[in-house]
């Protein structure tokens, strides 16, 4: 899980830094005292969420949602499963094999679903748009996208009217 | 009852009076809320005894936070009131009253049916220590002590110190033995949990400062538990921890350091410096032992430990008085808990015809149909200043008011007070609210409290949710209390946002069949089953082979003396007069279905395949000798294995001018072919070497051995066998002795590290002593769904919290399948796994706690991960029309909520934590 | 005061594990920042990618998971 959401957060440019996953067990209050020390000066050197330096907050706030829609449906969930499920069987938890795991794994879907996701977004929010502006505000492979924009298409999502992409009034 | 002490015991088994005296404690429990105010305000520092005086505290205190009671108590030998009386300082200060001057020492008669010891163990006295320069150099530090330094919450916090001078140490002794195998204090004894948590605690120093240099200095490195062995392996390759097998001649300040002179295991003499040396203390018998075997009537041993015998480990001298733990003879922690539940077994199945009899169940008014508008009342507590002291609580209150559901905001001094929970039903009652907050202190110890308010109320307690605004919120943001307001409004306005959304969740109840299923018809499962069913429960016992008494049949002796055959054949008795239990012999179980509480399985045998259900099934398969290969068992008929030997012993079968015998440790164990250490093996050869020299005084005997383990009081047995002139032998993994046959001539040749040469013997009898293999558990672990570790025994759901146990509850495991042990040990561990077994089976139904996981068969998919995933087996697939959907088992699931995070489709919901639930917290963290 | 950046911290505690560790901390009265309120769970399983997710989408500075 945790190094899904690293992947997840990197993918749409948030620090991962900005998420831990900590262990302390009950009889160890000065340790959480610690970490939450820790933690928050940590957050405070990185500064506030989508500030400067990185993504605006609006470009930010689009790809987090992208993210969200993409964590909503089955496909991201499912992989997250059948991973988890794998670990669950070699009892093989090593950060090492974590992370070389959900490289093997997972790293293209998220990659994959999160673009997808991000593109009907797009055009819901920012359409009409033009395929060429969405490309670019993606900064996805235009081939990718085209594949995206056809299914959603093909399912009725988005309609095209003189070069530019809009969501169907139903969505 | 704290503070508190037996004097006598009166009376027969079955009707006992126990007198208790008590001391007071200066503070009522019941009243005390655990605040801590007093305690600041006691002007008395004190040595803090818990932290082994590393600490100072004060008068007025408790040991540390999670302590039961979770009360405060006052130390009368310092207190001001109590020897001068002046100061109560601390009695103005407490808001909730509970500080009670008035309190004196009292004597309670007791009517109980038994009685169960359990004092514990005692300490080595500081004359002893101090001759290992304890109390004379400040470095010299008890493992006790150590221990606190390294505890995360112990006085440094962890960070490991020298008391002389506050540095770091470099480099750290750790001296074993101290206090035990040793006649010169009186403790001839072997304390047997030493070395083990000498690895632990030298482990976890490595693991605070890799730069650490220690060395254990032992004379056997006696590691025989389950996985114990592997954990040495850690030490010295992960950790690079140095063992040194030695005697300690003494121990000299030099400069800021200290030296230590010993002698290695080729007698030459050595002397090595360090920062910081640690005593390994045994462990005592229990102060006070002789007044407490006086005042119950029980027998006690030389070492003043509680007297037992081997085939009734829980056993005092006194019927109806049981003993569990390191009373009965040094234990570890697993050990304890283990016998701790057994002797729970032995007091049931002594009064089980009265158990439930003086239990009154609470009833509740019927459950009150709420409507869909939230109807929210939220109460603010002051905690007396606890909180109020710190944050805003009328602010808090007003904010609260104004948020959406919210019908009513209150605040009250003490929410947790009687009066306060008579006005919380009150308010319920006349603003009709369907769900309430109370904002105080942790849901980990309250939230039971109010729920139990709301169920008087006739509400549903999933409709109660807690802010903690006084642990985690007004305790720890002391110096800011505007930031601390704050924090208070908004964890208040999540708790709303989830509150909102609170369903009514049933209590279910599911019925149990009172019966239980033993696999394995060896001495442990012949116990569990004779255990269950004197309990009261009927039994269904089976066995793969066509009798009962497993490997004992082939063992004619014990070290103390007793007949294995003899109580193998006692308990058969018992078994086949007992009407509750069945036995199948040359059964096997097929196929298992179902749950805790109903189990259905299919066993098979010549008759056919038998079904059978019941509620709980414990695991005994047991384990068997292992075969050698090794020293020319197969080739030499003068190579024979300890069993053999016990056989040839018994029956008169060995040669009559029997002159010499040599005896092989570890055959097979500790890494020459199994990774593990038997345990059983050396305390057998030990006793075997006294039977041949009962019958031929003049032979002689060598056993070849790597560690001695004859832990406990078996080392009076080795003590014997070595004045009788057996000798003992050390060798080394790497060098191995070597048994060659000639032309049917025999010969043993082996390193002697004492004459620094090799020796080679032609031996009449060349004894192997081989290890314990665990019984196949490939289908059983599979039909059961249950965990085994790599060397193929079974995998408890808690090392030391639930040493019997499986993570999946109703099924439990005692004896060899859990790992090799001794005959004592295994019956204390059937016991005790028919004590956690009869549980579900004596309470008749299994209780359903709200937060279990529900599939919403609509959105499940059937892909199965969550079948996978979830560590308790509770959830299941089963069939909706031609489908496969996810279903849960209620009475197994323990609500993690590992299922519901890994859905694909978001089809799980967790009771009390549902997806919209946590997600509204999230949103109304945004504001 | 008023220019500092006073992030916000969500967490999620586990309640055997962390959530008991900072009741402890509470009891023994240790001091940390006050920047971090905490949602309880009954164990870190619980935990859904999800939940970190919209975390960040309401604007929380840094997510904090304690088992």
């Amino acid at each position: 899980m945790e190094e899904f959401v690293r992947k997840i957060l990197a993918k749409i440019g948030i620090d991962s830094d900005r998420f831990v996953l900590k262990w302390a067990s009950a009889a160890e209050g000065p340790r959480f005292v610690k970490l939450i020390t820790d933690f928050t000066a940590k957050i405070k050197s990185l500064g506030p969420l989508g500030e400067p330096g990185g993504v605006s907050k609006d470009e930010l706030q689009i790809k987090l949602l992208a993210a969200r829609s993409a964590l909503e449906k089955a496909k991201l969930r499912t992989g997250l499963g059948n991973l988890t499920k794998g670990f669950r069987k070699e009892g093989d938890y090593s950060d090492q094999q974590i992370k070389d795991k959900v490289n093997e794994k997972l790293t293209k879907s998220i990659g994959t679903e999160i673009d997808r996701n991000e593109t009907l977004l797009r055009i819901q929010k920012q359409g009409p748009i033009s395929f060429d502006e969405l490309t670019k505000k993606l900064g996805a492979s235009g081939t990718d996208i085209e594949k995206y924009v056809a299914a959603f298409r093909k399912k009725g999502l988005v309609a095209e009217t003189d070069n530019q992409l809009s969501a169907t009034s139903n969505q | 009852m704290t503070n508190a002490r037996l004097e006598s015991v009166q009376g027969e088994a079955g009707n006992f009076t126990a007198r208790v005296h008590t001391d007071p404690r200066y503070i009522n429990e019941d009243l005390c809320t655990a605040c801590g105010i007093c305690t600041m305000y006691c002007p008395v520092i004190t040595s803090d005894i818990f932290n082994e005086g590393l600490a100072l505290t004060k008068n007025l205190h408790k040991d540390y936070p999670q302590a039961v009671p979770s009360s405060f108590y006052i130390d009368p030998k310092e207190c001001l009131f109590v020897n001068h009386e002046m100061c109560r300082i601390c009695a103005s200060t407490c808001q909730a009253q509970a500080i009670d001057f008035n309190q004196t020492e009292e004597e309670h008669d007791l009517s109980v049916g038994s009685v169960i010891l359990t004092p514990g163990f005692g300490r080595i006295d500081d004359e002893v220590l101090s001759r290992y320069g304890f109390g004379k150099y400040p470095d010299v530090l008890t493992s006790i002590e150590f221990e606190r330094l390294t505890c995360a919450s112990g006085p440094t916090e962890g960070t490991i110190v020298r008391p002389s001078d506050q540095r770091h140490p470099k480099h750290i002794a750790f001296l074993q033995c101290i206090g035990s195998r040793d006649e010169t204090c009186g403790n001839g004894y072997c304390s047997s949990v030493c070395c083990m948590y000498a690895i632990k605690e030298a482990s976890v120093a490595k693991e605070h400062d890799p730069d650490l240099d220690i060395t254990i200095f032992y004379m056997d490195m006696r590691t025989q538990g389950k996985e114990f062995d592997a954990s040495r392996q850690r030490a010295r390759e992960k950790y690079g921890i140095k063992f040194v097998r030695s005697r300690i001649a003494g121990i000299q300040e030099q400069g800021d350091q200290l030296r230590i002179s010993y002698v290695d295991g080729r007698g030459a003499h050595h002397g090595e410096s360090f920062d910081m040396v640690v005593l390994s203390e045994g462990l005592e018998s229990p102060e006070g032992a002789d007044d407490l075997a006086r005042s119950c009537g029980i027998d006690i041993n030389k070492y003043e430990f509680c007297s037992t015998q081997a085939f009734t480990p829980l056993q005092t001298s006194r019927q109806g008085i049981f003993v569990a733990g390191a009373f009965g003879g040094p234990k570890d922690i697993p050990e304890s808990v283990t016998e701790a539940t057994g002797a729970v077994a032995s007091v049931d199945s002594l009064l089980n015809k009265v158990r439930g009899s003086q239990v009154e169940k609470k009833e509740y008014p019927a459950e009150l149909v709420i409507g869909d508008e939230p109807r929210i009342g939220v109460f603010v507590c002051h905690c007396g200043s606890n909180i109020a002291g710190v944050i805003d609580v009328a602010a808090v209150r007003e904010y609260a008011s104004t948020l959406d559901g919210v019908v009513y905001a209150d605040q009250s001094l003490y929410s947790c007070a009687q009066d306060a929970q008579q006005i919380l039903k009150e308010k319920i009652k006349e603003h009709n609210l369907n769900r309430v907050i109370v904002s105080a202190c942790t849901p980990r110890t309250h939230e039971p409290l109010f729920q139990e308010t709301l169920r008087d109320t006739g509400l549903n307690r999933a409709l109660f949710e807690m802010v903690n605004i006084r642990d985690q919120c007004s305790w720890v943001h002391a110096g800011e209390p505007e930031e601390a307001t704050e924090k208070a409004k908004d964890l208040v306005r999540m708790a709303v946002a989830k509150a909102g959304l609170a369903q009514p969740l049933p209590e279910q109840q599911i019925p149990v069949i009172p019966k239980a299923l033993v696999i394995g018809g060896g001495i442990s499962g012949m116990t569990a089953a004779l255990s269950m069913a004197e309990q009261g429960f009927e039994t269904f016992l089976v066995e793969k082979s066509d009798k009962l008494g497993g490997n004992l049949r082939n063992v004619s002796a014990l070290l103390s003396g007793e007949d294995p055959r003899k109580i193998v054949k006692e308990v058969e008795k018992k078994i086949a007069s007992n009407d509750l239990i069945r036995v199948y012999t040359g059964a096997e179980v097929e196929s298992v279905s179902g749950y805790v509480g109903n189990f259905t399985t299919n066993i098979s045998s010549a008759l056919g395949t038998q079904v059978i259900e019941h509620g709980v099934i414990i695991i005994a398969t047991g384990g068997r000798p292992y075969e050698p290969k090794q020293y020319c068992y197969e080739t030499s008929k003068q190579v024979i294995t300890q069993i053999e030997l016990e056989d040839a012993i018994s029956s008169g079968a060995l040669e009559k001018d029997l002159q010499q015998v040599v005896m092989i440790q570890c055959v097979g164990s500790r890494g020459d072919d199994l990774s593990y250490c038997s345990k059983v093996c050396c305390g057998q050869a030990v006793k075997n070497a006294l039977r041949i020299l009962d019958k031929y005084p003049n032979a002689d005997i060598y056993i070849l051995y790597r560690d001695i383990r004859t832990y406990g009081f078996m080392e009076d047995y080795y003590k014997k066998a070595r004045e009788k002139g057996v000798v003992f032998v050390n060798y080394d993994k790497e060098k191995a002795p070597v048994a060659t046959d000639t032309d049917g001539r025999l010969s043993v040749t082996f390193f002697d590290e004492m004459l620094d040469d090799d020796i080679t013997l032609e031996p009449d009898l060349l004894v192997l002593s081989v290890g314990i293999v665990p019984n196949d558990v490939d289908s059983l672990s599979k039909i059961l769904k249950v965990p085994v570790t790599k060397d193929n025994f079974f995998l408890e759901a808690h090392v030391k919290l639930r040493p019997v146990e499986f993570a999946v509850d109703g099924v439990f495991m005692c004896g060899l399948a859990h790992s090799p042990k001794p005959v004592n040990e295994s019956i204390a561990q059937a016991k005790s796994a028919a004590g956690k077994a009869a549980l579900p089976l004596a309470k008749g139904v299994v209780s359903v706690e709200p937060i279990v996981s529900k599939v919403n068969p609509e959105i499940c998919i059937g892909c199965g991960i969550c079948v996978s995933l979830c560590p308790y087996q509770a959830i299941q697939m089963v069939k909706a029309g031609k489908k496969k959907k996810a279903e849960t088992i209620s009475a197994s699931c323990k609500g993690c909520g590992i299922c519901a995070s890994h859905c694909p489709t978001l089809a799980i919901s967790m009771g009390g934590f549902t997806n919209e639930q946590i997600r509204s917290q999230i949103k109304a963290f945004g504001g | 005061m008023g220019n500092e950046f006073n992030p916000k911290i969500l967490g999620f505690m586990c309640n055997w594990c962390c959530y008991a560790a900072a009741d402890s901390a509470g009891v023994s009265r240790y001091q940390y920042p006050p920047n971090v309120r905490t949602i309880r769970m009954m164990c870190t399983g619980r935990m859904d990618p999800l939940f970190i997710i919209d975390a960040f989408c309401v604007g929380t500075d840094g997510v904090f998971v304690g088992g």
